[in-house]
């Protein structure tokens, strides 16, 4: 009997006020440890599956499983507790811009109820990994856009995610900033972290040899 | 606890101008309720220490001698609202009224024209316009009794008064708690949009229902307790200032006024509550 998969979608379909089709049955599967690509142009409705698997949203038709438990049919209330085992990188990196990055990641950190003592391990912990603890103190506004990604991804990862979901993390930046996320995330999935990363950018990810998940106006063309 | 404390006063040091104009309000909002509180207070032990004075007075015909006004006087202290019951006779009448109008008064009458009369108390809870009436009214119709008074017109007087301070009070209160619990639902609006970002942020990686609203709900109740405890000081500061000219003057009790910082807390409390269910999030 195989592994049970991080992710399961099957038969996925997604419609705004009845007539419009975001996503069209769509399914896949993640396993663990596993780093797949979202890809598809604007539009496709990449950022409508994200939504959908993290709970924002419910599907039309269809399941979302993670890590086993039904997202589709899981009440509001217990969401939360789904939450806590993803990691989300928001396209726009949604930082508190009053807040230091340090005390950005300490914020998800209380407000997940870790204890007190653990949150300023945790959070040098996540800063060392993306290579950030000597800004700890700065504000998001006072980083580089690339620093700020990578600032989202400590954020996003500190509570250990079971899958890490990245929204267009390279977006807006220049090739050297998104190679080095880029090498950022396959060095997190390295230490075991499935990742599913979606991107329109099709240059960016030519030379990689993840398995490739393509969205076609919410479609799927490719699993 | 902790976390929802630093959060809330953290949000309110974030927009000082916001806390302070809606602290500032509160605290004006709980000095007038306090300030109508201790007028009321004033007014009842006022109107309390003039009914501790009335009496009903029956005067008696010429007829009744000492021994059947002794029976009507035991008569009288039957009736329940009936505390206690002196007979003035004729001559006793006649010393009081030389006593106040000069020992000349009265003399070139050949008779002494003042009636006996029985002095009848009330019970402490009978002594309202509707009890001293009532009783005077059954008082008046014994055999031997010629006529009753009781100082019905200002008696009447001071329970519409009353009544009219009290029914004032109540609506100045409502007024208030409803200005009280709008303004904290405004401020605690303006502070959620403010705070939308870290809302979704918390709501994104799993935070509990109740520790994103908390912060919301303390932040409400602190705006409460902050005008309703300032309120009081402003409220005492002014009786302290004002009792000097005033001997006297009633503060209203601590218990009232550790009653109107708990409400204010409440009131608080309950505009972020109203504040957070616009929202969608209560």
């Amino acid at each position: 009997m195989s592994e049970q998969p991080i992710l399961e979608i099957g038969g996925v379909s997604k419609t705004y006020d009845g007539k419009w089709a975001a996503l069209q049955e769509v399914g896949f599967r993640l396993d663990r440890g596993e780093f797949a690509l979202l890809v598809g142009p604007c539009g496709a409705g990449k950022t409508t599956l994200l939504r959908l698997i993290c709970g924002q949203e419910r599907p039309t038709s269809g399941f979302i499983r993670v890590a086993g438990r039904d997202v589709d049919s899981m009440k509001t209330s217990r969401l939360p507790e789904l939450r806590r085992r993803l990691g989300i990188v928001f396209q726009d990196g949604k930082q508190l811009a009053d807040r230091t990055i340090f005390e950005n990641i300490a914020f998800v950190l209380r407000a997940t109820g870790t204890r007190k003592k653990d949150i300023t391990k945790r959070a040098v912990n996540a800063l060392n990994l993306v290579g950030l603890a000597h800004k700890s103190r700065c504000l998001p506004g006072q980083l580089s856009g690339g620093e700020q990604r990578k600032a989202a991804i400590a954020r996003a990862i500190v509570n250990k995610p079971v899958l890490l979901l990245a929204d267009e993390p390279t977006g807006n930046l220049d090739p050297g900033a998104s190679q080095e996320i880029l090498d950022l995330l396959t060095r997190i999935n390295r230490f075991g972290t499935t990742i599913l990363l979606a991107t329109h950018d099709t240059n960016l990810i030519r030379e990689l040899p993840h398995r490739r998940i393509e969205l076609t106006a919410g479609r799927l063309s490719r699993g | 606890m902790a976390y929802v404390l630093t959060e809330a006063l953290q949000a309110m040091k974030r927009s000082k101008l916001t806390a302070l104009a809606t602290v500032g309000s509160l605290t004006v909002f709980m000095f007038l309720l306090g300030l109508f509180l201790a007028l009321q207070a004033n007014l009842s032990a006022v109107a309390e220490g003039i009914r501790q004075r009335v009496q009903i007075e029956a005067f008696l015909a010429d007829g009744v001698g000492p021994q059947e006004a002794r029976e009507l006087a035991e008569k009288i202290t039957a009736l329940q609202p009936v505390a206690s019951v002196a007979y003035v006779d004729k001559d006793s009448a006649l010393a009081v009224f030389r006593e106040h109008f000069g020992g000349e008064a009265l003399q070139a009458l050949d008779r002494n024209p003042l009636p006996a009369s029985l002095k009848i108390e009330l019970g402490r809870e009978h002594r309202t316009f509707q009890g001293v009436e009532e009783t005077a009214h059954r008082i008046g119709e014994y055999a031997g009794v010629i006529e009753v008074e009781y100082g019905r017109r200002w008696l009447s007087r001071l329970d519409a008064l009353l009544s009219a301070v009290r029914l004032a009070t109540l609506a100045v209160s409502v007024i208030l708690a409803a200005c009280t619990v709008l303004l904290v639902a405004t401020t605690i609006r303006l502070a959620f949009h403010a705070r939308r970002q870290a809302v979704e942020i918390m709501h994104l990686v799993g935070a509990d229902r109740r520790l994103i609203t908390a912060p919301f709900l303390i932040e409400g109740a602190l705006y409460g307790l902050t005008g309703g405890i300032l309120g009081v000081v402003l409220l005492g500061a002014m009786f302290l200032g004002v009792s000097r000219f005033l001997a006297g003057l009633r503060f209203i009790p601590p218990s009232l006024m550790l009653g109107l910082v708990i409400l204010a807390m409440l009131l608080g409390g309950l505009g972020s509550l109203l504040s957070l269910r616009r929202t969608g999030w209560r």
